[in-house]
This record gives C-alpha cells, structure tokens and sequence, in this order.
C-alpha cells in the first residue's frame, strides 16, 4: 500500500516569495543539518518545502526547536539564507494552526502585559528606581534606552540594566527611558510566526520611539536591537538603532569612560551573541572594551565570532522544553577550557542560559557576567 | 453541537488598589482583561467545536465596555457574542448575576454544552456556574481539567484531594472549568480586525430577557455588603539574618529548633 | 460511648444553626467539623440549636463522630444513590431537610464539593449566599449573620449579611476555624432523614472513574515548607528539608500551574491557608494572592534571591541569598544536630 504526499504547488511559491530565497538554490548536502546546534533537521524541511509537501512539512515539529542562530547559513556552501526559508514556513505554520500550543502564552503575555513572561506593567520600571533617569516621554533626550522584557523584569537580568544606566550616566550620556510605558519589542511574536499583532505592536512602537523626539534607540538585548534594525524599518519609518556595545566601543576610543585601575586580574572570555555576531557582524567592539578594562586579559573559546555556538535562546527557545543537553552546556564547558574565569557576552538570554548552564554542570568557578556589568565593576560604579 | 460560554470581564487585580478612607475599590485607570479561567473555559468550548462541529456563543453580563472583550473572544474563534447589558443589572450579587445569565442562556435555547470559569479573578466566590446549573435544571460538573463528548454523553475530569476523578453526565451539561488547565488560543488579529469593524454583538437589556427590576441587579440581591475592609495582617518581626550560608545555615536551624 | 439513635419524630420547624457534614469515604472532611465548631457558638450567641446534617453510604462512624463534636442534632441520609456526591441527588436531599425544619442559618464548608452544593441550594432556597467567608460574627443589632467574604486577590475582605432570604447561608474556608474535641457533655441526637422522594434518576453524574492516592491537609500540618518558583520546579530540596523538620511541601500557585506539584498543595487565596507553628517559605515571591495563605502562621521564615520581594514584609526571619547554597546547609544543620522534632 503506497503512501501518498499530497503536493501543493503554490507552498513552495509562497515560501519563495516570503523568504525571497531561490529554494531550488539549496543542493541537499546537507552541511546544515550537520552544523545545526538545536539538533533541527534543516536540509528536511528545505527538501519537503521543495516538493511543495505543506502537511508534512508542518508536520514536523522540529521546525519550532531552532534557535534562529544563523550558523547553518555559515556553513552552507552555496550562501542559502536559510533562516528565511524557516520563518516563512513558521508564519504559514501558525497560519495553519500548527504552531505548539505553549508559543500562544508569550502571545498573550505580551497583548495583556506588554511582555511576555507576565511580568506586570507597573513593575516594568521597578530596576529604575531611584536612579533619577529621564522619562523619554515627557523630557527629550538624545538616546533612547530601550530597555526590552527580560532585562527589566527579571531580578539577576536588572544588574545590567542598572549597570549600564550608571554607566551611561557616568559617561555624561543624555538618554531616557519608557519605563512603564515600554512595550514588548516583538521578538518572540515575530519567531511564532504571528503577523497581525506583530503589525499592530510595531506601528504602535514606532509612534512612541517617534515621540520622544529621540535621535536613535539603544539596545540592551541584541534580539531587542535585531528588531529595530532589521525588522522595524519594513513596517514604517524608524529611527537608527544601535547595540549598546557600539556606544560602549565608541567610547572606549574616545576615552569617555573613566576606568579605576586595578590589581585585579580578569581573565576572560567572550562569547559572540548569535544576534549581535552572525546577524550584525559585530565581532570588534565588545572585544575592544573588554581589552580596554584594566587588568584585563582575553582568551578564545573553540568555536569563537562567526562559528559561536549558540546558547539556544533565540527563536522562541525561552518558552520551549530543552530537548536533553542544550547547546549552553557545552559552550560553558568550552569556556572553562578556554582558562578563563569570567564567561563575558552581552545578551540577556545568553546570560540566563549559561548561569543555569553552569549549575547544571557543576561548574563553580566561571562567573557569567554580562558587557555592562563587567565595565560598571571597572569603573567602580555601585549598583 | 450549540455550546455557550459565559465570560466576565475583571479588572487586572494587581492595579487595584483600596481607598482606605472611603473604604471602596479606586477602579479609576485600571485595565480589564477577560478573567483568565473563562479563557480556559472558551478553549475547552472552541477544542470541542474543532472535533464536532457546531457554533459557540459567548455571554457576558456587563455595561457596553465589555464590548471590546466579547470581539477578543470572536477574535478567538467563538461565532457569536450576546452583552447582557442594563442598568438595572448593576449591583448584583451571584444569585441574580447567575439569574440573569441563566435566563439569557434559556432564550439561547437548544443548547448542548454550558462552559463557565470555576471562579473569577475578582470575586472568586466559585458561585455563579453553580447557580446558573440550579436555574436551568442541568446537571453540573465542576473544576473539570479536561473532558470529551461522545454520543449525548460528556466525560470530565477533575481534581480531587490526593488523586482525580471522572465524572460522567448526559447533555446538555454545565462545566465549570478549572484555571489554567489548557493554553487558550491566541486571537486570530485578522478575524479580530473584521470583527471590531463588521461584528455586530447582541445586546439584550431586561426586558428582552423578560425580567423585572425587583430580581435582577442591586434590587435582586440576595446579600448586601456591609463594609470593605484591609485584611488585618499579623505583625511580622522582619529581620533579616545576613551572614555566609553556612553561618545563616546555623541560625536557621536554631531558630527552627526553638519552634519544635 | 453511646450513640442514641432516635426514631423519627413528628418534624416540626426548629430554626437554629444547620451545617452540611461533608464525609469522603466514611471519614468526615476536618472543615466540616470546624464549622461545627463555629456553628456552635454562633448557636450559642443566638441561643438556638446546631444542627448537622450527613449524607452517604456506610456511615456509622462518621455519624457517631459528629454527634460528640456539638451538635444537638445529627440527620443522617444514608443510601447507595448517596454513596458518591453528586450535585443534584445530595440537593434534593438537604432542600427537603432544610424546609422541614426551617434552620435560620445554613453553614457549608467551602471544599469543591461544599460550593457546588451550596450554590444549588442557595437557587434552590432562593437563600442569601456568603461565599468563603474567613470569619463568622452576629450582628448585635439584627442578629443576622455577617461573614467576610475575601475577594480581589485575597487581601480585601468584604463584610456581608444576607438581606433577603431564608436561611442566611455561607461557605466557610477550610483552616479557619477550630473543630471541637470529641466529648461526651456534647453528645446530641442522631435521626435517620426518610429517603422516599430520593430516585435513581435523581443521581445526574456518574462516577466513571476514581484514583485517589495519599494525600495530606496542609492546612492542618504543623510545620510546612512552601516551595515556590524560585525552586525551578525541582521539589527534591523542599521535600527533603520538610522531611529534616518532620513537616510536610506545600507550593505557592505557579509551581502547580507548572505541574511540578498536585494541586492540592496550593497555598494562597485559590488553595489552602495554612495555620502552622512554622513555614519555611522557600522562593515564593509573596504576591497578594499567596499571602492569604500564611496568614495565620506563627513563624515564618523566608529565603529568596530577590531583597525587594513582597514575601519579606509578611515574614519573622528573612534571608537574602542562594536557595541551592543555603538550604543544603539548613539540612546539614539539621541532621548534625539531630534534627527537629
């Protein structure tokens, strides 16, 4: 008895259309499948998407594990964006219903909360207490500090946040601040695949960034920064956004942030964010500061800037089941190899997947800690 | 397969706060959202309709503000909403809240499955569905975490202390559902947009439903509140223990010791 | 001790106090008996009688418990239609007993069971109802009950009466009130309820399927220790630190929600209230909804990461830090010293 796939012709159009991708590009090697951190079997979904299979491409649910990390379209040999091909299939996925059920909760989180871990709006300024920074709103600022969900609401991610607040401040930098009024950037909503409440967020966040009459958005999270940069723009007009880390390297050149010499010796490591490296090729800059804080040295990790291993945050991951060893694990282990004491990055998932990662694997002696905090720590700041 | 599913619109509790001098709520400024249990309730309702068919109507007893929340859950794939809105409902306690919702769900008629919240955010008396079983004369399974229909018949699950149980009960039934027991469904902003521009709701005031002004609202009141009063909360001695976690260790254990 | 029952009598309206005993299996659910408790000395302030009533299968003993624990009179039902509680067959029942007698106030403890019934019964009556009430007063000038019924998250109480209606009804909260020790000077009558008008189509649903496990009262243990979210759902620590202090786990909401404990170790405004001598609060962050619960606790410690958690306002001993540092610790302590008993 034959089993038979039903083929639908317009599928694999549409998923062209939506990707922009030549899907007839991709040659089935299958070296992205091999590479793929999160265990996704990507030269499979391309394949069936080809054939125009719809059902049994949605069917497979391994589409919703990828961590959008990008290091499949590294390593394919013929330069397939593959992360289009993926979103696309997401979008008609959650078209079709056939999105995992747990993804609507973010979704609702956000519509009700303006966040998506139901965080409540009131204590989505709760970090700034007392640090006296201007509302974006009622007071123009040159920068706008976009603080994003995670960074606010969580209690070890708001050491960053006040860290780089009090940095920004040190450094005379005039900026201010949503606070209560910030709304969830998209991030996870886009990945879902949801489109119609994406639309309506953004249009939304471009209204408000506009009325602060700021000259750019800052970014703590690269995802947050991801969106301003990339997404945004394709729904309206939308002011330059910046990954804090540029500021940063911009003024480490310039000397703006007045460092406390040390004894201390800090030996440290720095992952590359997939959202930050891969996505915006920002390598340099974070390593610049790095290398500028006194006492500090640096190592490499295996698998450093355009081959870093994901920490399987991105695409939705955070609200996901870890599927037995998440890419974390290996990568903390990679950096305790690598002699350093201080794991550094600069995104918030990254720091929260590496910290858990490192008391899953009893790993005592690597302190994970993000960009801001370790300049903050430099330059003596409390926070 | 007719199911209806009652729905309350609760403001969002942790934006309440108590006037201490007047002794009220201070509502000014806070938002609403759909009580959170009556998502689970029209989930279960519309994952039924996906298997057998049917139509799913939402009913809410509220002022015109409600409005918005009954498009959410058109939005969320119901096919049709009824506001019971008047005056006259105003005040009400859950005997002629449940009165009035039952009396709508009659006028709906012919219906297979009632689904409501097991409690609402702000009130949580766990009454109304109840109430609204002994109105119509159904029979009532409540707190159900999950269930299914097959042939007239509906089977439900519960919880129950140390363990669960399932209950059997032929249709029409009304289930009381149990919070967060599935992921409700997001709305679908596409269906949400044509219903805030072409979805006209159904509004029924008193007299549709046929009632007078001595059973419903205020008046139809059975209890009355007295006063609204702050929990009194215990004196706290808050003192925090500081030290290595070894040394906090060690002052715990004598603490707990000395309360043996 | 001897139980007396009577042979029924002549029915006549007798006003007074009425509390629905609710019995699982033979064994009568605690707030039944706390509500007995209270009902007797509401009945008392009123000057009238307690009455109970008992409904089921196989009930001798559970009936000769109530008959010792204060009430004057204890109406027994006991039939196979009533072996498992179903909403509909236990109302008809209880609104035949009610009419006969005429009690001034109907008390039910608030279990999942007791609101259904008493939300029936209340439509049925067309009697005011006072839903959870955490405390039972009189009203000096009427006489009417008033009861506080908790409502927007658990730190507001709303003090009702009923204004219309007979009998002024209530659910009560499990843990809130004290049962009476059994004694021979409150030995009342036991009657048998005439089961005539209860049919076999009387009895709606059916109970298709049960599994029911050990299961504990938390609002009964004398020392618990609360696991919340800030455990990351892994219960091993609590349930060994609740072993070392010879307690019992209970969990704040979320961590059920999850399904990393059954729901009946709920404490807050949707679970239990505790009345231990000690709860160590372990990782909850002390929302409004969850500090209901600990009310009534005489000792409470709490460790979380966060200083600035709500759950520090509501405790005796705070302590700021690492939960997977500190409480390995507490239970080394613990053991080193033998413990505490």
């Amino acid at each position: 008895m034959k089993t038979v796939l039903k083929e639908e012709p317009d599928f694999a159009k549409r998923v062209r259309d939506m990707s922009g991708e030549m899907l007839s590009l991709c040659y089935q090697c299958g070296t992205c499948t091999a590479s793929c951190p999160m265990g996704v079997p990507v030269r499979r979904l391309i394949r069936s998407s080809q054939l125009g299979l719809k059902d049994f491409t949605l069917a497979n649910c391994d589409l919703w594990n990828c961590a959008t990390c990008k290091l499949c379209e590294t390593t394919c040999p013929r330069g397939v964006q593959i992360t289009g091909i993926l979103h696309a299939l997401r979008v008609i996925g959650y078209e079709e219903k056939k999105s995992p059920k747990k993804l609507d909760e973010p979704l609702w989180g956000v519509y009700e909360d303006a966040n998506p871990w139901r965080g409540k709006k009131g204590d989505r300024a709760k970090w700034a207490e007392s640090l006296g920074i201007k509302d974006a709103e009622k007071s123009k600022a040159k920068y706008l500090l976009y603080v994003g969900c995670a960074a606010s609401f969580d209690p070890r991610l708001q050491k960053i946040t006040r860290s780089l607040a009090k940095v920004l401040s040190e450094a005379d930098v005039d900026f201010g601040i949503l606070g209560e009024k910030e709304n969830c950037c998209g991030d996870v909503i886009y990945h879902i695949g949801e489109e119609g409440f994406l639309e309506e967020l953004v249009q939304n966040n471009l209204k408000e960034f506009e009325k602060t009459g700021a000259e750019a958005v800052i970014s703590i999270s690269p995802h947050c920064f991801n969106m301003f940069k990339s997404v945004y723009p394709k729904y309206g007009k939308m002011i330059p956004a910046y990954h804090y880390t540029e500021l940063l390297s911009e003024f480490m050149d310039k000397d703006l942030l007045p460092m406390v010499p040390s004894d201390d010796k800090l030996t440290v490591t720095y992952h590359d964010p997939c959202y930050l490296g891969r996505y915006h090729g920002i390598y340099e800059g974070p390593r610049k500061i790095l290398e500028g804080l006194p006492g500090a040295s640096m190592t490499e990790m295996t698998d450093n800037k355009s081959n870093a291993l994901c920490c399987g945050g991105g695409g939705g991951q955070m609200w996901m089941e870890s599927i037995g060893e998440r890419p974390s694990h290996q990568r903390v282990l990679q950096a305790v190899d690598s002699g350093a004491s201080i794991l550094a990055t600069s995104c918030p998932y990254c720091v929260q997947n590496f910290e858990d990662a490192a008391k899953t694997k009893g790993v005592l002696n690597l302190q994970v800690m993000d960009v801001a905090e370790i300049v903050a720590k430099s330059m003596k700041v409390e926070v | 397969m007719k199911q209806v599913v009652c729905l309350k619109v609760t403001p969002k509790i942790e934006q309440l706060k108590f006037d201490e001098v007047k002794k009220t709520m201070i509502r000014e400024g806070v938002e609403n959202e759909i009580n959170e249990a009556d998502k689970n309730a029209l989930e279960m309702s519309l994952s039924v309709r996906d298997k057998l068919g049917g139509q799913v109507v939402v009913l809410s007893m509220g002022p015109p503000a409600f409005d918005p929340y009954l498009k959410l859950a058109i939005a969320m794939g119901a096919d049709d909403a009824i506001l019971l809105s008047d005056r006259a409902f105003a005040g009400a306690d859950t005997y002629s809240t449940s009165l009035v919702l039952a009396t709508a769900v009659k006028k709906i008629s012919d219906y297979d499955l009632i689904f409501c919240s097991e409690a609402s955010s702000d009130g949580s008396t766990e009454q109304v569905s109840p109430s609204i079983a002994a109105w119509l004369g159904v029979p009532l399974i409540s707190y159900v975490g999950n269930m299914s229909v097959n042939d007239g018949r509906v089977q439900a699950k519960r919880i129950i202390r140390g363990g669960y149980e399932v209950i059997e009960t032929t249709l029409p039934a009304l289930l009381s559902v149990e919070l967060g027991c599935n992921t409700p469904r997001f709305p679908d902003f596409r269906r949400k947009r044509w219903a805030e521009k072409e979805f006209k709701t159904t509004v029924w005031g008193i007299n549709d439903l046929g009632l007078s002004p001595n059973e419903v609202g205020l008046e139809g009141s059975l209890t009355s509140v007295n006063e609204l009063r702050h929990m009194r909360s215990p004196q706290r001695r808050k003192e925090f223990l500081t030290g290595e976690p070894k040394q906090v260790a060690a002052k715990l254990a004598e603490i707990i010791r000395n309360t043996a | 001790m001897q139980v007396v029952v009577e042979k029924e009598s002549e029915s006549k309206k007798t006003g007074g106090v009425f509390v629905f005993l609710e019995q699982t299996g033979g064994t009568l659910e605690t707030v039944s008996l706390e509500v007995l408790g209270k009902g007797r000395a509401i009945a008392d302030q009123l000057g009238v009688s307690l009455a109970g009533i008992l409904l089921g299968e196989n009930l001798e003993e559970a009936f000769k418990e109530c008959a010792f624990r204060g009430a004057d009179l204890v109406l027994v039902g006991e039939s196979p239609l009533l072996g498992d509680f179903t909403t509909e067959a236990y109302s008809k029942v209880i609104s035949g007993v009610v009419k006969e007698y005429d009690p001034d106030i109907f008390l039910v403890g608030a279990t999942h069971n007791g609101t259904s019934l008493a939300a029936n019964l209340a439509i049925q009556l067309h009697a005011g109802l006072m839903a959870h009430v955490v405390d039972l007063d009189v009203e000096k000038e009427t006489g009417k009950l008033l009861g506080s019924v908790p409502g927007f998250g658990g730190n507001i109480v709303a003090v009702c009466k009923c204004k219309k209606g007979r009998p002024q009804m209530a659910t009560v909260r499990p843990g809130i009130f004290k049962p009476l020790p059994i004694s021979e000077s409150l030995k009342g009558t036991v009657q048998p309820i005439k089961l005539d008008a209860l049919k076999p189509e009387d009895v709606k649903c059916r109970v298709i399927e049960k599994s029911v496990g050990e299961s504990v009262e938390i609002s009964h243990a004398e020392k618990v220790v609360v696991a919340g979210l800030g455990l990351k759902e892994d219960m091993t620590l609590a349930k060994t630190l609740a072993k070392k202090i010879s307690g019992i786990l209970a969990v704040s909401r979320p961590v059920a929600d999850k399904g990393a404990a059954p729901k009946d170790l709920v404490v807050g405004s949707t679970g239990s209230s505790l009345n231990a001598k000690l709860a160590l609060v372990l990782g909850v962050s002390g929302a409004a909804h969850f500090s209901s619960g600990i009310r009534d606790v005489e000792t409470v410690i709490a460790i979380n990461s966060d200083p600035d958690a709500p759950i520090f306002s509501q405790a005796d001993y705070c302590v700021t830090g690492d939960l997977f540092k500190i409480v390995p610790e507490l239970v080394l302590e613990l053991e080193s010293n033998g413990g505490a008993n």
